[in-house]
């Protein structure tokens, strides 16, 4: 069965999307659900099941964000960097608003606790 | 004293205290955003678009936008997840969110029962004392973890309102009844700090 994930945005969930041809995932939007399980379970799934051969693009872009979809996101970021240690090539973006500055802490934590180099791209309004 | 009329005094006590709230207003001070009653995902969801279109109307830094939007979120799932709920699952809570010259003042109140207080007031007075970088240290560590606990939430929600305040951020506990009190929080975003 085809590895893909797509989810439209609502007011408390971001939109997943995943480019097969450019082997990109990007999450874009809020995340403060009431069930984070219902977003990054099946992200975490769907990362388990990629082809390693293949380089894998990952683009984070929150606008809010709750604590637990926080804890979430870290797990997911870990979970990348241990497929990273198995072969797989990883980019990752971590897009953030100029303004919101612990957006871009948030995004130096998950560089810390993962290992991974992370591309911070500030964003203009 | 039977439940329901327990209910009924912690009721009086949170509805007086919002009025009180509101009909002793300072002349510089508005409100932004008020609820009262049961707190659901949809109501926080209103909450944050009214909140995000007042601060676009104000014309307010956007740091402390995103910041008054992050801990509103943190604060009503909190209330959400933690509040005790009455027999018909309904909850006396309210949520104010005020401007003033110096900035936003958020205030919220939700019932507790008694023999949480002990435990709740440890934990945030633990919070209060730290530094907020060592809050910060914390907060990542909590993050490695990846900890989610049985109801699908990491518990961090306080930490994260404390840290994100720079502790400009106050609570109380009122005992109502032998069973029930009412736990308030009286939080502050402040303009000197959002050049």
């Amino acid at each position: 069965m085809k590895n893909s994930i797509e989810r439209t945005a609502t007011d408390d969930k971001p939109e997943i999307r995943f480019n097969e041809s450019s082997n990109t995932l990007t999450i874009v939007g809020n995340s403060y659900p009431e069930n984070c399980s219902v977003i990054y379970e099946p992200i975490k799934k769907f990362i388990e099941n990629l082809d390693l051969q293949k380089k894998l693009t990952v683009s984070f872009y929150f606008n809010l964000l709750n604590s637990t979809s926080s804890v979430y996101v870290a797990q997911v970021v870990i979970l990348i960097a241990e497929k990273s240690q198995d072969g797989l090539a990883t980019e990752i973006d971590w897009k953030y608003d100029e303004h919101d500055e612990e957006m871009l802490d948030l995004g130096q934590k998950l560089a810390s606790i993962s290992k991974l180099d992370i591309n911070f791209i500030s964003v203009k309004d | 004293m039977e439940k329901t009329v327990q209910y009924e005094h912690c009721q009086e006590f949170v509805l007086n205290e919002y009025n009180n709230i509101k009909d002793n207003l300072g002349e510089d001070e508005k409100i932004v955003c008020q609820h009262i009653g049961t707190f659901k995902q949809d109501i926080l969801i209103s909450i944050i678009s009214l909140l995000d279109h007042a601060l676009v109307e104000n014309c307010e830094p956007k740091g402390l936008s995103k910041r008054l939007s992050y801990i509103t979120i943190e604060s009503i799932q909190n209330i959400i997840q933690h509040s005790d709920n009455f027999p018909d699952d309904a909850q006396l809570a309210y949520l104010l969110i005020i401007k003033n010259n110096d900035g936003y003042q958020l205030k919220s109140s939700n019932t507790i029962l008694n023999n949480q207080v002990d435990k709740f007031s440890s934990k945030m007075d633990a919070l209060l004392k730290e530094k907020i970088s060592h809050l910060k240290a914390l907060f990542e560590k909590k993050m490695k973890s990846g900890k989610i606990n049985k109801n699908g939430r990491a518990g961090i929600g306080l930490l994260t309102m404390v840290s994100k305040t720079g502790k400009e951020f106050n609570y109380d506990i009122i005992e109502i009844t032998n069973d029930m009190s009412v736990l308030n929080f009286d939080l502050n975003l402040k303009y000197k700090n959002y050049p």
